[in-house]
């Protein structure tokens, strides 16, 4: 894409992105902020497809959104008010984390202003799905197989720990029944 | 137009909500939530690498790739937590949640 | 010959233990065959002597500083332990009837026997330290022998009264030697009196010393409260030996105080002949008055061994324990038959026994210096002697006249006849005198007469055998001797009576007493309390004073320890708790906390990268 068609896109969909971002936590609704999280990474996406990553535009997109939608399912499993309409304030100290937040933000941006970044060397070409491709295959197996092994074992740890009774497989007790069918 | 300072820039920003929602939210949802904001801006400065400073650089597109399945496996396990810590303390809450105090 | 000398000493100490471990009944008997076997080797000694015959028998005590202690044969020697010997036999007959009705005579008789080998001891000494090793023993024993009496509430302090007077006196003595030694290198008999300031502490010493044994004034107090003992420890003691040592000493010291000490020795002599005399007249118990006599009678004597020389004072000194020891063995017997010796309590006792008072007026009549008994021809010398010096001659002269009047006086009340009292004494009596003992103690008595009668021959013979000029005489001495003894009886039956101050003045032991009090008693105490004093306000003080800054310095390093160190420990863990309490809530378990910080650390970081990059 062109620069100035790059910037048509980027801005809008960055500023969108930051404010759903920013309203996931403001809102009382689980619900909604389980939404307005799919929103935001979603837009990311885009954004990504706006700075020439198709592949990774498309995954990002696809990814978030079977994760948000799982998510959406645990806040409404766990949360005692998820429609949010009894207006709970569910956060805590939050001047304090804000301006941390904005400290590090702040920070973060300084380093990226004044660092020296090298010039573009060649090209203006992002990486395409062939030399993503070559490159799980070929350097980055290694890291690639570990990631594989990463996922198995969250996959097991995940349901060992969600599973009832815990690891050796114990009912639970009364009380965590009534816990869970609440 | 667009030069990678703004594109780290926009992620640092992302980052910081993120950190704000990891600092400021009471439910271990939201907090995973915010690490998942965090991780997002993570991705977007690499985008922004690959796009600004080294394009042939597909071990960066990997990178992302790693993370991208970072944020799903860590939700996972978040999740899975949180059901466990529920089931055992009847809460979710992160002030509750406080055994590991000096 | 040695062998003899020491039994002289031995034999006496072998009958002490002999009769105090006699049974009851035989203990007088015993006491008596003892000192008779006591008496054989003095006398014995004595025959050698006279046969020329010397000896000396010493152990070495000291042998690289030239001390021995030994005992030694030689004619005073010889003349003194045959005095004592014998003296010392009649008494101790004496003293077995004496004391027939006393339980305890075991002990009495045991320690008179003891007197006996010490005071032989004494006389045979060979070298001062020896004569000195037995003076005190003898002072020892004569404490012990007039403390006799438990019912007797004079006797303890008379006792120590008389060992305390003599023991101190002895101080001269001990400083004596001391400086002879220091002077001369040696103290056998015959040294010379050294030069200077320690000649002058070896006269005085020895001077002081013989005044304290033989109550001479000042020091003469004692003999009076010595009164309180026993009669026969009286006779024996304190009128013919123990009180004579005094003048042995100054007889045997005759060459080494030749000079000023013997002057002083003839001044004190003259004048306490006279002082004795005077404090004889004023006493009203008869055993006072024989010991104001004898202490006339010794300063007499050292006006004899001044003037005349040791044969003059030795011939008096035997004639006087003759005499005196009579005197006393009688009042013995009024004791008896009395149970009192105060004058007014013996009225007419001489009439009642005949016997007794034969003794008593022989005795008497040689003191007072009637001849031809014995003391008249010893005093005859010693008056002629003084006759060189006019004052000591006056002194002579009035103390023969007091003799005379303090022994009529007691005569007279023992011969009085007093009607009222002789009613009451047959009242109280019933009859015949008491007959305990009674045989024993005139044996002895009459035994002492013959001898106040026969010894006045003795004097030419004595002075040969002491190898001295024959002994002085001089018709004016004599003459005025002869004349003062009758003013003196013609004063006394005259009635005449002494300034009521004089008579009390004698009263008063010529305020003696009063004197002692004033020079010794009053400075020693003073001394003592200002030391007491010292003691406890500065000495004592200052320990206490110490303790009291150690215990202050210890109570304010307790309250630096307590209040800095402590304090500043305590507060330093107080800090460190505080800062751990502090740092305690930075761990709160809410793992948001701890993001957060990780997110401002990682701030901080970058902020540092980026400014170093920069620059």
């Amino acid at each position: 894409m062109s620069d100035l068609g790059t910037a048509l896109a980027f801005y809008p969909l960055a500023a969108l992105m930051l404010v759903t971002g920013l309203y996931v936590f403001i809102t009382s609704s689980m619900a909604r902020a389980g939404l307005l999280l799919l929103a935001a990474l979603g837009v990311e996406g885009l954004i990504f497809l706006a700075l020439a990553s198709e592949f990774l535009g498309f995954l990002q997109l696809l990814m978030m959104s079977g994760e948000m939608v799982i998510m959406v399912f645990f806040m409404v499993m766990f949360m005692s008010d998820p429609g949010g309409l009894m207006g709970m304030d569910m956060t805590h100290e939050k001047r304090r984390s804000a301006g941390v937040a904005i400290a590090l933000a702040a920070g973060l941006a300084l380093v990226a202003v004044l660092t020296d970044w090298p010039a573009r060397v060649a090209g203006d070409d992002a990486p395409d799905v062939r030399a993503i491709g070559f490159e799980v295959m070929g350097r980055s197996m290694v890291s690639f197989l570990f990631a594989a092994m990463t996922i198995l074992f969250a996959m097991v740890g995940g349901v060992m720990l969600a599973k009832q009774g815990g690891r050796f497989g114990i009912a639970a007790p009364a009380g965590e029944e009534r816990g869970e069918g609440d | 137009m667009v030069s990678l300072e703004v594109v780290l820039g926009v992620a640092a920003a992302l980052f910081g909500i993120g950190l704000y929602g990891v600092l400021g939210q009471t439910n271990a949802i939201m907090v995973i939530m915010g690490v998942e904001l965090m991780l997002g801006a993570a991705m977007l400065n690499v985008i922004g690498f690959l796009r600004y400073a080294w394009p042939d650089g597909s071990s960066g597109g990997f990178f992302v790739l790693v993370l991208m399945t970072l944020m799903a496996v860590e939700a996972a396990v978040g999740f899975a937590l949180v059901i466990s810590v529920f089931r055992h303390r009847r809460t979710a809450e992160v002030d509750d949640l406080t055994d590991l105090s000096g | 010959m040695a062998a003899l000398l020491w039994l002289s000493v031995a034999l006496p100490l072998l009958a002490t233990l002999a009769a105090r471990a006699a049974p009851l009944r035989a203990a007088g008997g015993v006491a008596v065959a003892g000192a008779a076997a006591a008496a054989v080797a003095p006398l014995v000694l004595l025959v050698a002597a006279a046969g020329g015959e010397r000896e000396r028998s010493a152990f070495e005590w000291l042998p690289a500083g030239g001390l021995e202690v030994g005992l030694r044969l030689d004619p005073l020697s010889a003349v003194m332990a045959a005095t004592v010997a014998t003296v010392g036999l009649v008494v101790l007959v004496h003293a077995s009837g004496y004391f027939a009705a006393d339980p305890r005579r075991r002990a009495a008789l045991a320690w008179l026997l003891a007197f006996l080998a010490a005071m032989q001891g004494l006389v045979l000494a060979d070298g001062y330290l020896a004569l000195l090793v037995f003076w005190e023993l003898v002072g020892a024993a004569s404490a012990r022998l007039i403390a006799h009496s438990r019912d007797d509430p004079a006797a303890a302090p008379g006792a120590v009264r008389a060992f305390l007077t003599t023991r101190g006196a002895d101080l001269g003595f001990y400083v004596a030697l001391l400086a002879l030694y220091a002077g001369a290198g040696t103290l056998a008999f015959g040294a010379e009196r050294p030069d200077g300031a320690l000649g002058a502490v070896v006269g005085g010493g020895l001077v002081l010393a013989a005044i304290g044994k033989s109550a001479q004034a000042p020091l003469q107090t004692w003999l009076a409260g010595a009164m309180a003992g026993p009669t026969p420890v009286s006779a024996l003691l304190h009128s013919a030996t123990m009180v004579a040592a005094g003048v042995y000493l100054l007889a045997r010291s005759h060459e080494l105080l030749a000079g000023w000490p013997l002057e002083l020795a003839g001044w004190v002599g003259a004048l306490t002949a006279v002082g004795g005399a005077a404090i004889a007249l004023a006493q009203g118990e008869l055993k006072r008055v024989l010991a104001g006599s004898t202490t006339s009678q010794l300063g007499l004597m050292f006006v004899g061994v001044a003037a005349g020389g040791p044969a003059v004072a030795v011939f008096h000194l035997v004639a006087h324990a003759a005499g005196k020891a009579g005197l006393f063995l009688a009042t013995g017997v009024f004791q008896r038959n009395r149970a009192t010796t105060e004058l007014d309590g013996l009225r007419g006792a001489g009439r009642d026994d005949r016997a007794a008072f034969a003794g008593f007026a022989v005795g008497a009549l040689s003191i007072a210096a009637v001849p031809p008994l014995a003391a008249f021809w010893s005093k005859d010398h010693i008056a002629a002697a003084a006759e060189s010096e006019p004052a000591w001659f006056v002194l002579v002269l009035l103390a023969a006249s007091g003799s005379a009047a303090y022994l009529l006086r007691p005569a007279l009340v023992l011969l009085a006849r007093d009607r009222a009292h002789d009613a009451r004494e047959r009242r109280q009596l019933g009859g015949p005198l008491p007959r305990r003992g009674r045989g024993a103690m005139l044996a002895a008595l009459a035994v002492l007469a013959v001898a106040s009668l026969e010894l006045g021959a003795v004097g030419a013979p004595l002075a040969r055998f002491l190898g001295e000029a024959p002994l002085p005489t001089s018709t004016l001495s004599l003459a005025l001797s002869l004349l003062a003894l009758v003013a003196g009886a013609a004063a006394v039956l005259a009635g005449a009576r002494a300034p009521a101050a004089l008579i009390r003045a004698a009263r008063r032991q010529l305020y003696a007493r009063e004197l002692q009090r004033a020079l010794a008693e009053r400075p020693v105490l003073a001394a003592a309390a200002a030391g007491e004093l010292l003691e406890t306000r500065r000495i004592d003080a200052a320990v206490d004073g110490v303790g009291r800054r150690a215990l202050e310095l210890a109570r304010s390093q307790d309250w630096i320890e307590r209040r800095g160190i402590d304090a500043a420990v305590d507060g330093l863990a107080a800090l460190v708790g505080r800062g751990g309490e502090h740092s305690r809530a930075a761990q709160s378990g809410r793992l948001y906390e701890y993001l957060r910080d990780a997110a401002l650390g990682t701030a901080a970081i970058a902020l540092i990268v980026t400014l170093t990059a920069l620059t």
